[in-house]
């Protein structure tokens, strides 16, 4: 440090420089990928067998557009305006088909044998007569339902959606089509691909609006702790560089923004921000103490005293951070990599460059603000801990454990669900329509049963319609299109209904084929397509969920694997509907991997450089209560596991761990230096201890910003963030410092000297 | 099965054209040729289909067809002879001058025909892109032609019709060669002039067919929003002489 102030200070600041510009200049060619689907590996499970299904049918996921009328929709202006919308979204890029009520045919024999295709609705007839037998058409007709509500308030556009398509160019598009398309319905846009369009831009939103008044606040919050700019400016510098940094590295890796990685900026916020602060904690402690002459002096010695504890906490936060690459979901393992590589350059900037630039600024005289006598509130809160932990450590470590024990049970209540339908509570236009979508329209969320082979056996096609009549009764389901029911609205062209055929399915393989080469003639082979491929040798049924929580897809899921168990001819059941099943067993599978590879790391970290075993233990349990906290109020909160919010616990494996060791590290001098357990606990309190709190509060206060903001999962988010800081601050200064005293370990005992 | 219509209607274009108002123009006239040689009368023909869907699936089928006229009544009767399960499937598309037409498809499996009347709205349903309403006059009576100019395709001088129903914003354009008048390739647009399907035809070769000097051995169709792609190989042509009750379909029992 010495030789970098004194003769490399430029060299070093100008490298500093040159990896920024570096950095800054690949950033804009980050791209983001929001999609969920993307994050489970090609060739896994539900994601494989998805695109299995889109290479033969097709695209998997609808888009609908629904108009909701105050009384009746079947009215001539309603229709003249679904015709307009269909009519300007058919043959748009990315929508392979649209269908609506318009596109409904009633297949009949007229009196002369001849087979009629007249839609299901051809105008809107005037008089209450004609209009009662249309709605009594509609009710009969199974196709007809799908597009229109049974209260008759409502109709609904269906859009298959290509999978080359992103959500971001579709959506807008369809949007500006509405508008330009106006009418005294109220129109509702249903489909995940919407849904997932509306949670990107709540969160832009939001980042937008509140992100800025998180950091002013987290700058506030600093300036108010150290009563001076450069407490601000160069932790927050530090912070700012990795993040920079960190994000160049994801350019270079050619990896992808998703929305794990959005956990990236605030791990290195919460982690990074703490090694400057202690910093600059001790940098103050020294101008208050008044030994040293200069700047440079001062910059060598906190250096020298604190390189080896941020050092450690460096290693154990990226050695719990790289637990993150046991994940199946590449963008978290992607975070783990990112998160320690911003870490590791937090940790080299920290410990250099803030000492350097230290050594620019003038020395104060002193920077005791508060009149002597008077301590200032944060010192007695401190001294107050110090008391409990002195006089009280078996209490506090009964209470700890009796939270522990509370917060096991609530972990029995966590949720998963990675339904991103349930982002919408309330009033919001989003929440109307998914409300609308799965209420009145049978669900947008579709899933699949595949079956290959030779599909259009008789066996085959009679199984398929026996299977869709038990799909029927399960409680989850919405809409079914099968084979069976295709073939069935096509014997209406073909029989009478006295004639034994009508309304039954081919009973051989030749008819089958038959019935599909003429519904290619009658312009059905669209429709066909969706449920047949061309070569016959693959079939499916197209189920609807009703609503998209992870409770319904995992129970109708299992309801058809009951219904379908020993079929010869069952390929797989999936569907977009099913993703998030995959996702959020990815993602427990993934947490409780990582967790436990991030402890086995700390563990042995801690282990070896304390050089006792129980180092590792008593390092690890503090961390360990507060991520049992934190999934225990989850739990009683419900507050559901998804993505975001499960890796949660690896901004506490930084935090946590950082705030343990500087307290540790601190006492041991401390005790080595006094001699005195309780005087060692006091003094590291009002030190070091103020350095966890000055950092804690400081990423508490920035990121309870997020409370306030509309979008349910980033109010959650907030909340969990500030407990998760809390919960490893109160561990770090009540139970740690409680089992040192109870336990007096001989690692943090001073060393005897030779002979005694 | 509306590929195999989409093909036959180049086949037939010169077969509903001469009943259409050209107009007498030179224009009129030169398509009017070029399709004359597609009209096939009292001629069975073995071919080759291969449609191909947007995602690649290829489909296979031997069709054999016969175009027939008796007096004012046209016929045509279209068997798919492989592959197996749907051999014998048979569509008959019967044209009158002075009624609507019908179009019926014979199921083996079943034995049941289903019957379609040719309307106007029945045929843009009924295969959509070209298809069945080539059998009838109802559509193609009404273009109208106009010479757009000249220009070259697959190195070859051709002329370059347009070809469009006065009132409607749909159009074709046709490539004539120059040299010896063979339709080579129809072009088909939409209201916001977007070309929306073309069809090639290749590899003209010499008939024994009386008033039928050369035939396309190769139809290429695209439709080019849907992505579908259908290839048609002629494998052979010879002249029939027919009565009207050997292109009848019967109900057999089931």
């Amino acid at each position: 440090m010495n030789k970098i102030i004194r003769k490399y200070t430029f060299l070093f600041l100008s490298g500093v420089v040159a990896i920024l510009l570096i950095s800054v200049s690949q950033i804009p060619k980050l791209s983001i990928n929001p999609e969920f689907e993307n994050y489970i590996p090609g060739d896994v499970g539900n994601r494989a067998h998805l695109n299995t299904l889109d290479s033969i049918f097709g695209g998997n996921e609808k888009i609908i557009i629904i108009l909701e009328s105050d009384s009746c929709i079947l009215n001539q202006e309603s229709f003249d305006r679904i015709q307009q919308l269909v009519d300007n979204i058919q043959g748009l890029e990315g929508i392979e088909r649209t269908m609506s009520l318009y596109d409904v045919i009633d297949i009949k024999l007229d009196n002369e044998g001849f087979t009629t295709l007249d839609p299901l609705i051809d105008g809107i007839p005037p008089d209450p007569e004609s209009l009662a037998e249309l709605r009594q058409t509609l009710r009969n007709s199974e196709m007809g339902r799908r597009f229109i509500s049974s209260d008759f308030t409502s109709t609904a556009i269906i859009l298959t959606k290509s999978e080359s398509i992103e959500d971001k160019v579709i959506i807008p598009v369809l949007q500006e089509i509405i508008d330009e398309n106006p009418g005294k319905e109220k129109v509702h846009l249903g489909g995940m691909a919407y849904v997932r369009q509306a949670v990107k831009s709540h969160i832009k939103k939001d980042m937008v609006t509140l992100l800025p008044a998180a950091l002013l606040l987290m700058i506030l919050m600093l300036y108010f702790f150290f009563r001076e700019w450069k407490g601000v400016l160069l932790p927050l510098l530090v912070v700012v560089l990795s993040i920079i940094f960190s994000f160049g590295l994801m350019s270079v890796m050619g990896w992808e923004i998703s929305l794990v990685s959005v956990l990236l900026p605030i791990i290195l916020v919460a982690v990074a921000n703490d090694y400057g602060i202690h910093l600059i904690n001790l940098y103050q402690e020294k101008i208050n103490a008044g030994r040293l002459t200069s700047m440079k002096e001062i910059a060598v010695d906190i250096y020298r005293e604190l390189r080896k504890p941020i050092l450690i906490t460096a290693l154990t936060t990226i050695g719990g951070m790289l637990g993150l690459l046991s994940h199946e979901m590449a963008p978290a393992a992607q975070l783990g990599v990112l998160a320690s590589f911003g870490i590791g350059l937090a940790f080299l900037m920290s410990l250099y460059l803030i000492p350097v630039l230290l050594t620019f600024y003038k020395k104060p005289e002193s920077l005791v603000t508060y009149k002597p006598g008077q301590a200032p509130l944060i010192n007695k809160v401190l001294c107050l801990f110090a008391r409990w932990v002195n006089f009280s450590p078996k209490m506090i470590v009964a209470s700890f454990f009796a939270i522990s024990l509370l917060s096991i049970s609530g972990i029995f209540l966590l949720k998963v669900d990675t339904n991103v339908e349930g982002y919408f509570a309330g009033k919001s236009e989003v929440k109307e329509g998914i409300d609308v979508v799965n209420q009145k329209f049978g669900g947008s969320q579709y899933v699949s049963v595949h079956f290959n082979g030779e599909v259009l056996s008789s066996g085959a096609l009679s199984r398929m319609d026996n299977y869709t009549r038990e799909i029927k009764e399960l409680p989850g389901v919405g809409h079914i299109i099968s084979p069976g029911t295709f073939f069935k609205e096509l014997s209406k062209g073909l029989y009478t209904p006295d004639e034994p055929g009508y309304l039954s399915i081919p009973q051989t393989e030749a008819e089958a084929a038959q019935y599909l080469e003429i519904a290619g003639m009658g312009g059905f082979s669209e429709q066909a397509s969706q449920i047949i491929d061309p070569n016959h040798e693959n079939a499916r049924i197209l189920v609807s969920l009703k609503d998209g929580s992870n409770q319904t897809g995992k129970a109708t899921l299992e309801g058809l694997r009951n219904i379908t168990s020993n079929d010869p001819q069952l390929h797989s059941i999936a569907g977009p509907g099913l993703s998030k099943i995959q996702i959020a067993e990815m993602v427990i599978k993934g947490q409780i991997t990582s967790l436990l590879l991030a402890f086995i790391i700390i563990f042995a970290l801690l282990s070896i450089i304390f050089k006792a075993g129980a180092a590792g233990v008593k390092g690890s349990l503090p961390l360990l209560v507060a991520i049992l906290f934190l999934f225990g109020l989850m739990g009683f909160g419900g507050i559901p596991l998804d993505i975001v919010t499960a890796l949660l616990s690896s901004i506490m494996i930084g935090v946590g761990i950082d705030y343990t060791i500087h307290f540790l590290w601190r006492f041991k001098t401390e005790y080595a230096a006094g001699g005195d357990i309780r005087t060692a606990i006091s003094s590291t309190m009002i030190t070091t201890g103020k350095g966890i709190i000055f950092n804690a509060f400081s990423v508490m206060a920035g990121f309870a910003v997020l409370i306030f903001s509309g979008f349910a999962p980033l109010r959650f988010f907030g909340v969990l963030v500030f407990v998760s800081i809390l919960s490893c601050l109160v561990s770090a200064l009540l139970l740690v410092p409680a089992i040192v005293v109870l336990t007096r370990p001989k690692f943090l005992q001073p060393k005897k000297p030779n002979g005694v | 099965m509306k590929k195999y219509m989409t093909l036959f209607s180049c086949f037939l274009l010169g077969l509903i054209t001469s009943a259409g108002a050209q107009n007498g123009t030179d224009a009129g006239q030169i398509f009017e040729e070029s399709v004359k040689n597609l009209s096939l009368k009292n001629v069975r023909g073995a071919l080759d289909l291969q449609t191909t869907d947007e995602k690649g699936n290829k489909k296979n089928r031997e069709l054999s067809v016969i175009f027939a006229e008796f007096g004012p009544q046209k016929k045509v009767m279209i068997e798919i002879t492989a592959p197996e399960n749907v051999k014998g499937t048979r569509i008959l598309a019967t044209d009158f001058p002075d009624k609507e037409g019908i179009i019926q498809v014979y199921m083996p499996a079943s034995g049941k025909i289903q019957k379609y009347r040719a309307t106007k709205s029945n045929l843009k349903r009924v295969g959509k892109n070209i298809p069945v309403n080539h059998f009838s006059n109802a559509k193609y009576s009404e273009y109208e032609a106009e010479m757009m100019g000249q220009e070259i395709y697959n190195d070859i001088e051709c002329y370059k019709i347009h070809l469009q129903v006065p009132g409607e914003t749909e159009h074709r354009i046709a490539f004539v060669s120059k040299e010896k008048e063979q339709l080579l390739r129809m072009e088909e647009y939409d209201e916001q002039n977007e070309l929306i399907a073309f069809t090639e035809l290749s590899e003209y070769f010499e008939t024994d067919i009386p008033d039928h000097k050369y035939y396309p051995r190769k139809v290429h169709i695209k439709d080019i929003k849907s992505g579908k792609v259908s290839e048609m190989t002629m494998l052979r042509l010879e002249h029939l002489k027919l009565k009207a009750d050997d292109l009848e379909l019967k109900t057999t029992g089931s």
